[in-house]
């Protein structure tokens, strides 16, 4: 990469105003490799090292997608959650659990490969420190509660990993102080810190997608299998990590409603789920008679918000 | 996670599909599916001896 950025430097000096000396001197560079000072020196720039280590190949990962967290400037809050720390033993900002302490966020096992990573973040504060551990274990306590022993790590530490066979393990990384002061969270293949990929908000919340959904006013359609129950789904725009777990909000209120063509029904319970990562499937109770057989779609109205959480989180 | 009335969902066949429970206070329904960390907690305070899954209402 440098050698190429070399040459181009070379060739705009050819096609200006450059004298021999100049020309022998981008030879030079060519032949034996840029330094960041020899860089500004031929075409004033201001890069600072971690961008000419990107461009000199001294960063091993990737130049895009370098980022293994996800949410890592908290922008996505799909649970809109009122602070990083509002409840205890859960997630609140997406891919971001809490558990009264600490502020974790697990790397899926399909994403963690062996090597060498380096753990970097903004502190608008100063007393965030970090931790982390890899999770073997398959069977239980991989989650963010286990016992698990974490190491602590630097900001622009690096960390290793050897354990198992590759994309078989979770990577946990914690951290501990001020969290609401903490932003800009990388992880990133390599032994340098480079700076925070800002990834567009549609394709961070894709990412966090995976782990959780949002659906107010779900689309759910289906039959209704009795004149009270009613077989409905509807497919998920991005399949999601595992099968998730269902919360539907306002059933008990009879928010969530059913229309057969001819009137609406409320929802009254669930009698059984069929939800798997590509869609949401339920058979729902219905507070009385729909027409048998006929189809049924979720129409709450303008006004009414129930809501079907799904998650798949670690 | 404090988890509470749990109690497995049957499908149309009559077969466990699913487990609806009360978790952190928000009831959700689990599918049973190991990777899920819901499940995966309920499973083990089974083993553990701490929380006990009722059968399906087949009368539901």
């Amino acid at each position: 990469m440098a050698t190429t950025k070399a040459t181009k430097l070379a060739h705009t000096i050819a096609s200006t105003t450059s004298s021999t000396a100049d020309l022998d001197y981008a030879k030079t560079l060519n032949n034996t490799g840029v330094t960041s000072t020899e860089f500004d020196k031929l075409d004033g720039l201001t890069a600072t090292t971690d961008e000419l280590n990107l461009v000199d190949g001294s960063v091993s990962g990737p130049l895009s997608h370098r980022n293994l967290i996800i949410n890592g400037d908290f922008r996505i809050n799909q649970r809109s959650a009122t602070s990083r720390t509002q409840t205890s033993s859960e997630y609140n900002y997406d891919r971001w659990y809490y558990d009264g302490t600490y502020l974790y966020q697990g790397v899926e096992d399909k994403n963690v490969r062996n090597g060498t990573f380096t753990l970097s973040w903004t502190d608008s504060g100063s007393d965030i420190t970090a931790h982390y551990v890899v999770s073997t274990d398959s069977s239980n306590n991989n989650g963010p509660d286990s016992p698990l022993t974490y190491t602590s790590v630097s900001n622009g530490g690096q960390i290793t990993v050897n354990e198992g066979t590759e994309y078989s393990k979770h990577l946990w990384i914690r951290f501990g102080g001020t969290v609401a002061n903490l932003s800009k969270v990388q992880l990133e293949e390599g032994s340098v810190a480079t700076p925070f990929e800002h990834r567009s908000y549609g394709e961070e919340l894709e990412l966090c997608m995976r782990y959780y959904q949002s659906h107010q006013n779900p689309p759910l359609c289906g039959v209704a299998q009795t004149s009270t129950r009613v077989r409905v789904s509807a497919g998920l725009p991005l399949v999601m990590r595992t099968s998730p777990s269902s919360t539907l909000t306002n059933t008990g209120l009879g928010l969530m409603k059913f229309y057969d063509g001819d009137t609406n029904k409320n929802v009254t319970g669930i009698v059984s789920n069929y939800t798997t990562a590509y869609k949401m499937s339920y058979l729902l109770s219905v507070n009385s008679s729909l027409a048998q057989y006929r189809p049924v779609l979720c129409d709450d109205g303008s006004s009414a918000k129930s809501l079907v959480e799904l998650e798949a989180e670690l | 996670m404090i988890i509470e009335n749990a109690i497995y969902l049957n499908d149309t066949e009559g077969v466990n599909n699913s487990i609806k429970a009360t978790i952190n206070n928000i009831e959700m329904c689990i599918p049973l599916d190991s990777a899920n960390r819901h499940y995966e907690e309920i499973m083990r305070q089974v083993e553990a001896g701490e929380l006990t899954i009722e059968p399906a209402d087949t009368n539901e």
